[in-house]
């Protein structure tokens, strides 16, 4: 399986120290994990410096880790299904990318962070096709969390997630880890899966983990 | 010796030259602050680089894939072109492309607004009145707008090198929006281009996913029906009649004098004391003598006026920023003139 990670995602994970455990996870080599030429650009990582500004030392610091293992998308997708995503403002242009490149092959999958865009995917028209095409083959940060947390303790998973800002990194994280320190395993994977559920229930063909 | 290595888009900004869009606009204003050419050296990342043109600027993205092809804004067939003096068309594509794409970022950004409204001039007039003492002004108006779910836009950042319109109408999924381009701070100008776009909307002269592009909007031009209803709309809406005519005795006033008088005129009638000094100075001087002299008498009225501060300062409390993806909110703001 071909992984696809955007900006977004990868950023989340570092920022909660659990990217190896989401490739765990996700039963993804480093070398199977692609993302776009631009995003070691947009994430301020070719200037160490600035990156260590924007996102704090320590998260500058993983996120070069995992720039180093991921390997970078070199071929454009085609030209017409790319056309046809033109002016589909919720979506952003990278991830626009991603999505038209995975359409062309059965075998990958894309993990993103922005569910805003997942939802313009399954409902804008103009994307049909291309979410068909997607059919379970796309993966949001809820469900990769939730998985984290079957596979590992929770108590561990809690501690990284608090000791990042959560909320500011990603509002359902934030609210599904909310009560801190005595955040539940329970109710925490409830409000995730409630997440998960509703991206579903507004038509996104998600994943479905073994 | 050392040779400085090609961009991988030299070829690209040279061909958007062409189309008079500067080289540094589209490194200032296009692409996202990150950017680098580095990232376009790859297939994809050029596809990026691409898509973001294609975007920002409503270049048609297969002329820009194709490095033999001449560059063409995208199919434009839905603008309705009120274009002035020698104007033609081809010379305000490139401008009326980029309007509309920021039109449909707008319109996103704007999904969480109320229903828009559709009103009569003297309904709105009254409205707004019925908030304020004094008259329709232009922070009256501009909330009447967003809160009739009619976003209004500043574009404070386009190419210099394009020619501009005063003001925009479009309807984009449903959506009215104005937009709003004449670099002016004065409120009483952008008040006038405001409710005359606004009349195009509620006149019906906009069809949804259409626009009217108004290259020049003033008074009393001649013009075609549409634009003679809109102006028509515009008074009844600021001065509750379509027909007021702002007339002086036979000598002109110094700036002053006008200013003084415009205030009073304005309080008698509940009229904007701008928009008088300016009805005045178009009735007594149709072919636009006497604007500077009226400019004169708005700087006396309103020294600190900054009204394309104000239309941006709605935006951005208004607008929906999490709507948008944050590349698209980033353009947004930099097109408006945000800092």
């Amino acid at each position: 399986m071909r992984l696809l990670v955007d900006n977004d995602i990868v950023l989340k994970l570092a920022s909660f120290n659990l990217w190896d455990e989401a490739l765990a996870c996700l039963e993804a080599a480093p070398e199977d994990v692609r993302w776009l030429p631009t995003a070691r650009f947009a994430l301020d990582l070719h200037r160490g410096e600035a990156a260590a500004r924007r996102w704090g030392a320590t998260i500058a610091w993983r996120l070069a880790g995992i720039a180093a293992t991921l390997r970078v998308l070199e071929e454009a997708p085609n030209d017409a299904v790319v056309a046809g995503l033109i002016n589909v403002v919720g979506i952003d242009v990278g991830e626009r990318l991603l999505f038209a490149t995975a359409a062309a092959s059965d075998s990958t999958v894309v993990a993103t962070g922005d569910k805003q865009s997942l939802l313009a995917l399954a409902n804008d028209p103009r994307c049909a096709a291309v979410h068909e095409r997607l059919r379970g083959r796309l993966i949001c940060l809820e469900q990769i969390v939730l998985q984290i947390l079957a596979h590992n303790a929770f108590a561990d998973v809690r501690a990284r997630v608090l000791q990042s800002r959560a909320l500011e990194i990603d509002r359902a994280v934030g609210i599904a880890f909310g009560a801190g320190e005595q955040a539940d395993e329970r109710e925490v994977r409830k409000a995730l899966l409630g997440y998960v559920t509703e991206l579903r229930s507004k038509g996104v063909e998600l994943y479905t983990f073994p | 010796m050392r040779t400085a290595r090609k961009s991988p888009i030299a070829a690209d900004l040279k061909r958007l030259r062409a189309l008079r869009v500067p080289t540094a606009y589209v490194r200032d204003v296009v692409l996202p602050e990150w950017w680098d050419d580095a990232a376009a050296t790859s297939p994809i990342g050029k596809a990026e680089f691409h898509l973001i043109v294609a975007e920002c600027l409503g270049i048609d993205f297969a002329s820009l894939r194709d490095p033999q092809a001449d560059l063409a804004p995208t199919d434009l067939s839905g603008v309705k072109f009120k274009l002035t003096g020698n104007t033609t068309q081809d010379q305000v594509a490139v401008t009326s492309a980029i309007a509309m794409q920021i039109a449909r970022h707008a319109e996103v950004a704007g999904r969480s607004l109320p229903e828009a409204r559709e009103e009569g001039a003297a309904t709105i007039r009254d409205e707004v009145l019925s908030e304020r003492d004094s008259w329709v002004d232009f922070d009256g108006l501009l909330d009447w707008c967003w809160n009739a779910g009619i976003p209004v836009l500043h574009l404070s950042k386009l190419p210099k090198t394009l020619r501009k319109m005063h003001g925009m109408a479009v309807k984009v999924a449903g959506r009215p929006l104005i937009l709003l381009c004449k670099n002016q701070r004065q409120p009483a100008w952008q008040l006038f281009i405001l409710a005359h776009e606004l009349g195009h909307l509620m006149l019906g002269h906009v069809a949804d996913d259409e626009a009217l592009f108004d290259q020049e909007v003033r008074d009393g031009v001649a013009q075609d029906q549409e634009e003679l209803d809109a102006n028509t709309f515009a008074l009844e809406l600021l001065c509750g009649d379509g027909d007021t005519r702002v007339q002086a005795a036979d000598r002109w006033p110094k700036a002053p004098q006008l200013a003084e008088a415009a205030l009073r005129y304005g309080q008698r009638h509940r009229i904007d004391p701008g928009h008088v000094a300016l009805n005045f100075a178009f009735s007594a001087s149709p072919d636009g003598k006497l604007y500077p002299l009226a400019n004169a008498a708005l700087k006396i009225l309103d020294p600190g006026a900054d009204a394309p501060a104000q239309v941006r300062d709605a935006a951005v409390a208004r607008l929906d920023w999490s709507a948008l993806p944050a590349n698209a909110s980033a353009y947004l703001m930099r097109v408006m003139g945000v800092e």
